[in-house]
């Protein structure tokens, strides 16, 4: 029998899958009517992996790690892609639309000559039997104009609105008969269609609802019964009806008489950004300093956090230490409290003038005749405090991981050691240290990636200052790689540049990739070490 | 005799105490502030004083009274979505680590370095990206959609398998096989080892990965906040940031307070998850 | 085992397949929901006697806001029919979504943001034109120019701000008209500090580079971002003025929680700074005046003006602005968000009611209408850095050579020439 010699695991595995199944073939057509395409494309990708796993028996290992890797590909991968699909574009202020939106919301543009702007007027709504809408618009008591409310298809077509002194009775407005007049509340049930239509009073003006009113009678305006910009997809250009000019496609935007529309468009721009990045005198020149400084807070922090960190749990790994547990605890309770607030109070300990810390190094000044630091005003004072409290925020998970990366570290070994003649230091560098290394490392060149992009910290707390005077843009001393890019990001000229900004990310990881390269190199001796892989 | 006997204390235990303190002074110091503040009339995080005058509970008070602030269903939401998440985040990232570990196959070593280098992307639109994601997944599935819990667990799930599975492989590679082989031989498959044998003896490095991801959900603002439009659904790090904090205005002092109520139970219970961490390890069980 | 495992994919299939079949009735519905959901735009043709579902209008503010709006909608929901659902929101969080959400259609129709935000939006085509109208002769003329951008108006502006200067009334009884007088009134006083505000920020600076004629951009109809006035005579008039201040302890380095303890404290007479802060001055006996004039000049603080805005991707273009006007805008409204989140009017009607029983607020206002609005201009971001660096550099005397750059600084109208550089080079080559 076929089936009993299936266990349960497998039973269990294949209904799953068959679940799994046929949920993904039950969204595929919903995202196809939602156009979702992000969504679908995830969705056809997660499916083919999880089948392709799951089925076959190719690739076992993949079973244990494909469901972890479903939310790496969803959450992280994705987000990656997107930014580097970012980096090729020109994403920026007034390109943020593609460009069918971009055409969209300029054709929606009416506009009013200057004669007729800031006219206002009320305006009545009424319906037929056929349920059609008519509109009297009451613009002064020769101009009390009737006619049917039409689409912008029929406006040329439609016949003009007419002067209906009649429909008003000593100032009150009486509709006529066999025709409804609409409440304020129907006129807002029915705004979707109202918003469509418009009374067509001379060739080239109309009148619009403008605002419905619940409590009174609503208002209307005038605008001309063309639409202010009309895009020509044969040329692929935009035409200005006000001006009656032509305004074609420069690269993202449309361009009347020299003029920029706005808004423009995304476009793919190559490798435009990337380019810029290498060229602009005004991002290379502060970059050289900038890096630096990144390489060296990231690698001060992780060995600053670490050191701290990993002593703490060689002092506390003591059988018999009183208040241990008690310890432990006060050790991570940097890290439960927001960086925000914690960022804060630091700002507040460091102030040259009135803060904590000067007060309390005040004696220790006088004592060898020192002037008291003026802690982020100067760029050694800043970079000092900016790892002081990266340090005090790293240290808790330093000493969590290796607190418990230490339980791993057989005892016999240490004991074997001792016996062999070696104190307690040298049983730590030689057996201790290298066999943490081996779990740890790898988190160490995480930490470094971490701190490589720790943009909160920086901003929190110093904000990139003390300025570095007479750079080309707005830089200081503390500004790593990626709050320089933000700083880049936003006051790039006219107003944000994305794509820019992307790309310089796409750098920064690949900084990232070959320092952690390099380093891996080294951590796969140390794995020898121990001889385990 | 009893010198002798303060010396070895000293010598084994006292300057262990001594160091203890110091660190002690160094991580508390700064949180001292946010506590007192958090009692403080006029609260503002960058006194001068550390005691600042007029003691008041008026703070706490407004976390648990006020209607306009659900802070306790905040709190429990945030509980929720931590606890979930960071159960989930250690279970893959065990399992990934199992198959790192224990099952031989070929480019082993370059798949973990890809999944930990990939974790270092600096993805400067992420939460565009992500946002853009959920608007698309919230019209075909809403139940996991924006606006919900379970969308949010999702996205936290994906955030660190890399790393997480780097540090419990590392911490399997001590665990002798010797063990599994044994059980090999009585016929267990690689779930069984995995459930009965090596999970179990893993349990330090997977409380410690718990607790660390447990905290960095709980501090979590950016994606939360992506994320939770509707007031009730909201984390304390969401609705704190929305409501107290405003461009220079912030409301330091039930900040400084939900900062104390967020911070103690995880000090509490950080005290008991300790012997999960420490304790409970035989001698022999590991790698010898 | 090969026939066992082709049985089973079989069978899976199979179960797939049955899954789907199932569940088939709903997928249609909902493959179809898109469908319905643009439906309304034909099936509201119908007659308007049939009650077709209430249009929804959905509005995002800022949590406070939403609070004291919340209450307020229920009048229009019965008046209009509609449903008007207020979304709490983390402030900043308004302006980048609205531009994340609109063009993937899932934003607001209405949306409460800042008037500086309104150039972005408006070269990205998030935001549409707001007809004032009748409504605009009631609002103060700084809130128009705040949401005008490129010739049209963007928002209706619902509350203002502007910083002025707290005194501790126990210390002194007024602020003076002159910062001489300010810096006696500090040296009759005895306070270790005088005038507190942050130092390396260029919104409480403003008055130090603005007054005595000096400009961020020209502002005639419109800001322009080719003529940048932060170098001009009167600008560096006003920067060499605000050394002085600094050289002679009148204003103090420091930062925003800095300047907000010393006051509190008592350590300082005077605090620069917004309406937002009254309840932090209230640790003292305070009181607010004008800032000290420059040569005779009243301080020009910059003017923050918050808005109701309409998103250009709501597909309820009328409605939104009638809930806007028809609704937001009226002085009953008002007044009520005013009475549970009190910020400067934006509206004369308003401030007649507020002027008399709040004469705290009118010295804001006061400071408010010698001011000018930020620029609202995208441009506007390559400022912000630049100018709080010139700033910074005035108020901590940080002159000298740069060893990274070798610019020398030696005087106050060296920094800010270098801030007007900057920004006319991001300007230019951006």
């Amino acid at each position: 029998m076929i089936y009993l010699s299936m266990t349960l695991s497998k039973i269990l595995r294949y209904i799953f899958l068959a679940v799994f199944n046929a949920l993904i073939v039950y969204s595929i057509p919903l995202t196809l009517a939602y156009e979702s395409w992000f969504f679908l494309s995830l969705i056809v990708v997660v499916g083919l992996l999880v089948n392709f796993v799951y089925f076959t028996e190719k690739f076992q290992p993949m079973k244990w790690i494909l469901p972890g890797m479903i939310f790496m590909l969803s959450f992280v991968v994705f987000p990656a892609v997107y930014n580097t699909y970012v980096s090729f574009t020109n994403w920026s202020t007034g390109h943020i639309l593609t460009k069918t939106q971009a055409i969209n919301v300029l054709e929606d543009r009416v506009y009013t000559p200057e004669d007729q702007k800031g006219i206002e007027f009320e305006i009545y709504i009424l319906q037929d039997s056929n349920l059609n809408f008519y509109y009297v618009a009451y613009l002064d008591v020769q101009n009390i104009l009737f006619g049917k409310a039409v689409t912008n298809d029929e406006i040329f077509s439609t016949s003009l609105a007419t002067h209906e002194p009649s429909l008003f009775n000593n100032g009150e407005f009486v509709p006529p008969d066999g025709f409804n007049l609409l409440t304020g509340k129907e006129q807002v049930a029915n705004s979707s269609s109202l918003q469509e239509l418009s009374l067509v009073i001379d060739k080239n003006t109309r009148a619009q609802l403008y605002k419905i009113s619940v409590f009174g009678a609503s208002t209307g305006r005038l605008s001309s019964t063309s639409q202010l910009y009309t895009y020509d997809d044969v040329n692929d250009s935009l035409v200005n009806n006000a001006t009656n000019t032509i305004c074609p496609v420069v690269k993202d935007n449309f361009e009347c008489e020299g003029t920029e529309i706005e808004p423009g468009w995304r476009v793919f721009v190559g490798g435009e950004n990337y380019r810029k990045l290498f060229s602009s005198q005004r991002i290379r020149g502060p970059l050289n300093v900038v890096a630096k400084w990144t390489f060296q807070f990231a690698l001060l922090s992780v060995l600053l956090s670490f050191a701290v960190g990993l002593f703490l749990s060689m002092i506390l790994n003591k059988d018999g230490l009183k208040f241990q547990r008690i310890y432990r605890a006060i050790f991570i309770l940097p890290y439960a409290i927001p960086a925000f607030v914690s960022a804060l109070v630091w700002k507040g300990l460091l102030n040259p003038d009135y803060g904590l810390i000067n007060t309390w190094l005040g004696p220790i000044y006088d004592l060898i005749d020192m002037e008291p630091v003026k802690w982020l005003t100067t760029k050694e004072s800043a970079r000092t405090a900016v790892l002081l409290v990266n340090t005090w925020l790293g240290f808790p998970y330093m000493f969590l991981i290796t607190t418990g990366a230490l339980q791993s570290i057989p005892r016999e070994l240490i004991e074997a050691a001792k016996v062999d003649g070696a104190n307690g230091l040298q049983s730590f560098w030689r057996i201790t240290f290298p066999l943490l290394m081996v779990s740890i490392s790898p988190l160490l060149i995480g930490s470094f990636a971490y701190n490589f992009n720790n943009f909160t910290l920086i901003f929190l707390l110093s904000g990139g200052g003390p300025p570095i005077v007479g750079s080309d843009v707005s830089v200081g001393w503390t500004d790593i790689l990626i709050s320089f890019t933000y700083k880049l990001a936003i006051s790039g000229g006219r107003g944000n540049l994305f794509g820019l900004a992307s790309s310089v990310t796409i750098i920064i990881f690949a900084l990232v990739l070959i320092i952690s390269a390099i380093s891996f190199r080294y951590t796969k001796r140390l794995e020898r070490v121990y001889g385990n892989i | 005799m009893a010198t002798s006997k303060v010396l070895n204390w000293a010598k084994e235990y006292g300057w262990r105490h001594l160091i203890a303190l110091i660190f002690t002074t160094f991580a508390v110091y700064p949180i001292l502030f946010v506590a007192t503040n958090s009692v403080a009339d006029f609260a503002n995080l960058t006194n001068s004083k550390l005691i600042p005058d007029g003691f008041t509970l008026k703070h706490y008070k407004l976390l648990s009274n006020d209607p306009l602030v659900p802070y306790y269903k905040w709190l429990f939401n945030t509980y929720k979505v931590a606890i979930i998440a960071g159960f989930f985040n250690v279970f893959l990232g065990t399992l990934a680590a199992y198959a790192f570990s224990r099952l031989k196959f070929k480019g082993r070593r370059a798949s973990l370095l890809t999944l930990v280098i990939v974790q270092m992307f600096p993805s400067f639109l992420a939460f565009v990206a992500i946002y853009l994601l959920f608007f698309q997944i919230s019209d075909v599935a809403p139940f996991m959609g924006l606006g919900t819990h379970i969308g949010l667990i999702l996205v936290y799930l994906g955030g660190s398998i890399g790393f997480n599975s780097w540090l419990i492989k590392g911490f399997m590679d001590t665990i002798s096989p010797s063990l599994d082989e044994a059980a090999k031989v009585d016929g267990a498959t690689d779930f069984q080892i995995f459930r009965r044998i090596i999970a179990p003896l893993s349990r330090p490095i997977l409380v410690v990965i718990f607790v660390i991801t447990f905290i960095g959900i709980y501090s979590d603002f950016i994606l939360a906040s992506i994320f939770l439009k509707d007031k009730n659904l909201w984390t304390v790090a969401v609705g704190i940031n929305t409501v107290f904090v405003d461009d220079f205005n912030a409301d330091w002092g039930v900040i400084a307070a939900s900062s104390v109520i967020a911070a103690t139970p995880i000090a509490v219970l950080f005290i008991f998850f300790q012997k999960q961490i420490t304790g409970g390890l035989t001698a022999g069980s590991v790698k010898g | 085992m090969k026939t066992n495992k082709l049985r089973f994919i079989v069978f899976l299939l199979m179960f797939s397949l049955v899954a789907v079949a199932c569940g088939g009735d709903t997928a249609d519905d909902a493959a179809e929901a898109p469908d319905t959901t643009e439906a309304p735009q034909e099936t509201l043709a119908a007659p308007a006697t049939t009650a077709p579902p209430p249009e929804v209008i959905v509005v995002w503010a800022e949590e406070k806001v939403a609070e004291a709006l919340n209450p307020l909608v229920g009048a229009y929901e019965a008046a209009a029919g509609v449903d008007v659902e207020v979304v709490a929101y983390d402030f900043g969080a308004i302006r980048t979504d609205v531009q994340t959400a609109g063009p993937a259609g899932e934003g607001p129709d209405v949306f409460l943001g800042a008037h500086d935000w309104v150039g972005e939006l408006a070269a990205n085509g998030v935001v549409s034109p707001l007809d004032l109208g009748s409504v605009a002769s009631d609002i103060f003329e700084v809130g128009v120019t705040a949401f005008s951008y490129a010739g049209e108006v963007y928002g209706f502006p619902y509350a203002t701000e502007a910083i002025a200067m707290y005194y501790n009334a126990d210390l002194v009884d007024s602020v003076p008209t002159t910062w001489e007088e300010a810096k006696a009134a500090c040296d009759a006083a005895g306070t270790e500090f005088c005038v507190g505000t942050p130092s390396n920020d260029a919104y409480h600076n403003h008055p130090f580079v603005a007054s005595a004629g000096g400009y961020v951009f020209a502002s005639e109809g419109g800001f322009d971002a080719s003529d940048v006035g932060l170098d001009n005579a009167g600008a560096i008039a006003s920067a060499d003025y605000l050394d002085g201040l600094v050289k002679n302890g009148t204003v103090t380095n420091t930062d925003y929680g800095g300047a907000l303890s010393n006051f509190q404290e008592g350590r300082a007479l005077f605090w620069m700074t917004g309406p937002w802060a009254r309840n932090d001055a209230s640790a003292v006996n305070y009181g607010v005046g004008l800032i000290p004039q420059f040569d005779g000049n009243p301080a020009t603080p910059f003017v923050g003006v918050r808005g109701a805005m309409v998103s250009s991707f709501s597909e309820k273009q009328v409605l939104a602005q009638s809930f806007i006007l028809d609704f937001f805008a009226t002085v009953e409204v008002q007044q009520a968000m005013y009475e549970s989140d009190p910020r400067l009017p934006a509206t004369k009607s308003l401030f007649a009611i507020v002027e008399a029983a709040d004469p705290i607020a009118a010295q804001f206002a006061a400071s408010a209408s010698n001011g000018i609005p930020m620029p609202n201009i995208p441009e506007m971001g390559s400022v912000w850095g630049p100018m709080a660096d010139a700033l910074n550099v005035i108020r901590t005397q940080a002159y000298g050579t740069n060893e990274e750059t070798g610019v020398t600084i030696s005087n106050a109208s060296d920094a800010v020439k270098l801030a007007a550089e900057q920004i006319r080079n991001a300007i230019a080559g951006g």
